[in-house]
């Protein structure tokens, strides 16, 4: 039986948004830039440990966390997704620990946008919905601004006529 | 100092009781004494401690009353202003739209001097509001019902609603009013033994494991030769252990003391306490989430405990994130008519049948509650079971969930099992969490739950979340 994640298994059909593919780019940036903190902070005990391999060892280590994370990335990114149905708006992420969130209109209470240098240098933007579940924050990241914008508006009108129908 | 009969359109700022700088540097006064003590020991003159206390009693006081003088409390256009702030003017209004609960404290500083503390907790803050301190008693009971009357007022679709709530002059009404029975007290010999039985145990077990721990080292020292005086360090700790133990449940007893529970109007009112006294007032209709806990020993009498969760963050003079205490300990009728009470409509003797137990491959997972756990969907809520040690089954009225979430973890996918979450408004401690369900199971739960969801709401009067 070949595990499945969670949200394959919804009753019905969803048309699921994918992430622009840029968002990768960004979150492998953002992802070297630690690493290569990483591995400076890690030069110096090293090289006094072992003397000049140690430099070696840690290049080493650092690259092969990298790689591994780099794959843990881009499979990650490709599960992102969202979907808007008639009353609620689905979110799915995550590679390791698969989570799906299901956001009524009703409930949204503040749409954020967000964009940190990095995403903006990508034209990249991302979205953060919050119900009065505190704590909570349900992200779409890498939308091309334009998209974003439009989810938005239409998470704020949605929100509306399901409280004025109320 | 008589109330306003109506709310203008600039209300005077009222200030704090002058006593407040006082009650305020009982501290301060307390580590000036000690300091001065330590002075006079050193230096063994009187005259540097004296000064010292003096010069710093001066500081205080004047820092105190500037402090004082410049802070005050309003209410305003739906919410209630605070200024504070000497240096630095800082100004916090509380939406009274958005208010879950006040509680009237008297810490016992404050009751000496017959004044009391608001504490009064909003939805949507990002940290628990600082209490408002401190007033006259009936100074302070007499806001309190105002902004409950204010709150509804901000609320209410209908008329009719806030007509039959009160008017806005708070002073005269409904402490008059409606002075219905109590629906539920505590005697106090019910009080201490439960708080024995649920605090006593688990501490004898950690102090026995602690004493066996060091014994066996004691003895395997023993056996290599080594003559290690381990009962020296085991005294210590043990004090310490019995101490806290001791101060724990004589604190539970004290704050729960003479603890009474009524229904005045759409309110509940708690009132307990012995040296410090609560009264605490949440409105019905700001309740999310009602549990009810059973520790391990007080199955023997069958007692058990109501709590409920609003949307405030954080509740209660511990200022852990824990609901409200409806009822500390009650036997079962009794506690079944309390969550009753704030939750109308549910039958709370079906619950346990109601809810299903995780798959039996999920065992391994959580081994030692796995036959206590369950979760399913009732008439009106969402009710799921956990724990072992203090067993706690929370509904969730189907109209309070917020968001609902599925989640699957590496292992969980491998066994195709997932976990759903149904989040209401506030804390995220107060979830309602469905531990390791079937993958299929658990998707249409979440489905069910969203659609339940909608269907509750719709019956409802629009309302905030």
């Amino acid at each position: 039986m070949k595990p499945h994640p969670v949200w394959e298994q919804w009753p019905t059909e969803l048309d699921w948004q994918p992430m622009a593919p840029d968002l990768r780019t960004v979150r492998l940036l953002a992802m070297s830039l630690r690493f290569a903190i990483l591995f400076v902070v890690l030069a110096v005990p090293l090289m006094i440990w072992l003397g000049p391999v140690g430099l070696l060892v840690d290049l080493a280590v650092v690259t092969a966390l990298a790689a591994f994370r780099s794959w843990v990335i881009v499979r990650a990114v490709r599960a992102w997704g969202f979907a808007e149905r008639e009353k609620d708006l689905l979110v799915k992420h995550g590679l390791l620990r698969r989570e799906l969130n299901i956001v009524p209109y009703g409930r949204i209470q503040l749409v954020d946008l967000k964009a940190g240098p990095l995403e903006r240098a990508f034209d990249l933007t991302t979205v953060q919905v919050r119900t009065a579940a505190l704590g909570a924050v349900t992200e779409i990241p890498g939308l091309h601004p334009q998209v974003a914008a439009g989810l938005r508006d239409r998470l704020a009108a949605r929100a509306a006529e399901v409280r004025e129908g109320l | 100092m008589s109330e306003a009969a109506y709310i203008g359109p600039e209300e005077p700022k009222r200030r704090l009781h002058p006593l407040t700088p006082l009650l305020e540097s009982v501290r301060l006064l307390v580590a000036v004494v000690l300091a001065s003590s330590w002075q006079m020991f050193v230096r063994e003159s009187i005259t540097a401690a004296v000064v010292l206390a003096v010069g710093a009693g001066l500081v205080g006081a004047a820092g105190g009353f500037l402090s004082w003088l410049y802070t005050g409390y309003r209410v305003h256009a739906g919410e209630l202003q605070i200024t504070e702030g000497v240096l630095v003017r800082r100004s916090r209004t509380l939406a009274l739209e958005r208010l879950q609960g006040i509680e009237v404290a008297q810490p016992l500083r404050a009751r000496l001097f017959g004044l009391a503390q608001l504490r009064i907790e909003v939805a949507g803050a990002n940290e628990t509001e600082a209490p408002l301190s401190y007033l006259r008693l009936d100074e302070a009971q007499a806001l309190r019902e105002r902004l409950l009357a204010l709150s509804v007022r901000e609320r209410a679709a209908e008329p009719a609603e806030s007509d039959k709530d009160g008017d806005v002059d708070g002073g005269e009404e409904t402490e008059a009013a409606v002075e219905a029975a109590p629906i539920a007290t505590v005697p106090t010999g019910r009080l201490a033994g439960s708080t024995v039985l649920e605090v006593l145990p688990p501490a004898v077990v950690m102090l026995g494991v602690f004493i066996g721990g060091l014994a066996v080292v004691d003895r395997v020292l023993g056996g290599m030769g080594v003559e290690a005086r381990l009962g020296m360090f085991a005294l210590l700790p043990v004090l310490f252990a019995i101490g806290a133990t001791l101060v724990q449940m004589i604190g539970t007893v004290l704050r729960n003391w003479g603890f009474t529970l009524q229904r005045v109007d759409g309110r509940l009112r708690i009132e307990r306490g012995l040296t410090e006294k609560h009264s605490n007032v949440v409105p019905l209709e700001r309740v999310t989430a009602v549990s009810v806990q059973v520790p391990l020993l007080w199955r023997m009498f069958g007692w058990r405990r109501v709590e409920v969760s609003t949307a405030s963050i954080a509740q209660g003079a511990e200022g852990m994130v824990r609901g409200a205490n409806l009822l500390p300990v009650g036997p079962r009728a009794q506690a079944h008519l309390v969550a009753d009470t704030a939750l109308p409509g549910i039958a709370w003797e079906q619950v346990p049948d109601s809810l299903a137990r995780p798959p039996r491959r999920a065992r391994w997972r959580v081994p030692f509650t796995w036959r206590v756990r369950g979760a399913g969907l009732g008439e009106q809520v969402f009710a799921v079971r956990y724990g072992l040690v203090r067993t706690t089954t929370v509904a969730v009225p189907y109209a309070r969930i917020q968001e609902v979430e599925v989640t699957q973890g590496p292992l969980q996918r491998l066994q195709s099992l997932a976990t759903v979450r149904a989040k209401i408004a506030g804390s995220v401690a107060h979830d309602a969490i469905a531990l390791h369900r079937d993958a299929a199971e658990a998707v249409a739960i979440a489905a069910e739950l969203r659609e339940r969801a909608d269907a509750a709401v719709a019956l409802e009067r629009p309302r905030l979340f």
